[in-house]
């Protein structure tokens, strides 16, 4: 096994191990540090990785059509969403009202855009 | 009547040269005469019957000739019927197929104008629904403003279950 893809090994267990009890982390680092053993040179880039890894799984984008006020609408989709802990957002005019929210696994079309492309795949018959 | 006797010597005498005479002429005379007139009949009856036989033969071939000039005549009737029969077949085949072909072909044409007919509503349709959309979506666009859509947003935040 090549050295990234044994970091990449170690950063996803920890980010598991984090995940699923994120109180022990003292803990589960102790045990990292003593399963690396000489290889604890590799520990930076393993909590480098697992940050990305962090980051990639619970981020999440969010388009909307206005600039409004989003806090609100931020935290209902925290409450919805469980997992998603950063949003960005961004402003997109074209889907004339409502939010698209893409995240790593999903994507929710909520807007008058998609509505209305929706409505125009029936028309088709494309659906 | 010393002058009138009959000289019975010379009268004997008489006859036997004029026996002598008869035979003789009987046997190189009459006889081979007699023989060579027969023959000459017998050919004669010959070339006779050979003339008839002649004259039958060519009588045969005579009729021979006009049965055979008749058939000769039906066959070619015939063969000149068999012909035009044919030709009027084949002709009306042709006439048949030509109006199959064309038949084939104002169908296919009306076939083609149909589906261009249809494609051609199609696309109508299709250019008619799409510059509705795009109508409105300009007079959605135009007429939402951020309130709004912050309310739209919600609204459509409140409906989505996870």
């Amino acid at each position: 096994m090549n050295t990234e893809k044994e970091i990449s090994c170690w950063s996803r267990a920890l980010y598991l191990s984090l995940e699923e009890n994120p109180d022990n982390y003292e803990k589960i680092f102790a045990n990292l540090k003593a399963s690396l053993g000489k290889k604890i040179i590799y520990l930076p880039a393993i909590i480098k990785k697992a940050e990305m890894i962090y980051n990639k799984e619970k981020k999440a984008k969010l388009y909307i059509s206005h600039d409004f006020d989003k806090e609100d609408i931020i935290k209902k989709i925290k409450e919805k969403f469980k997992g998603i802990d950063k949003i960005e957002d961004e402003i997109d005019r074209d889907l004339l009202a409502g939010f698209r929210l893409k995240t790593k696994d999903i994507l929710v079309k909520a807007s008058l855009k998609d509505t209305l492309i929706k409505l125009k795949n029936k028309i088709y018959g494309y659906n | 009547m010393s002058g009138l006797e009959i000289n019975w010597k010379i009268l004997l005498g008489q006859i036997v040269n004029f026996a002598i005479l008869f035979f003789a002429l009987k046997l190189f005379v009459y006889n081979p005469l007699l023989s060579l007139l027969k023959t000459r009949r017998e050919k004669i009856e010959e070339g006779v019957n050979k003339s008839k036989q002649a004259e039958e033969k060519l009588g045969q071939i005579r009729d021979l000739k006009e049965k055979m000039e008749r058939e000769n005549e039906a066959k070619k009737k015939e063969i000149l019927l068999k012909a035009q029969e044919e030709a009027k077949k084949r002709s009306e085949e042709l006439v048949k197929k030509a109006e199959e072909e064309r038949e084939a072909l104002l169908l296919k044409a009306q076939k083609e104008a149909e589906a261009i007919k249809e494609r051609e509503a199609e696309a109508t349709k299709k250019k008619i629904i799409d510059n509705a959309f795009l109508l409105t979506e300009k007079l959605l666009k135009e007429s939402i403003d951020a309130t709004k859509g912050k309310e739209i947003s919600e609204d459509f935040l409140s409906k989505i279950k996870v």
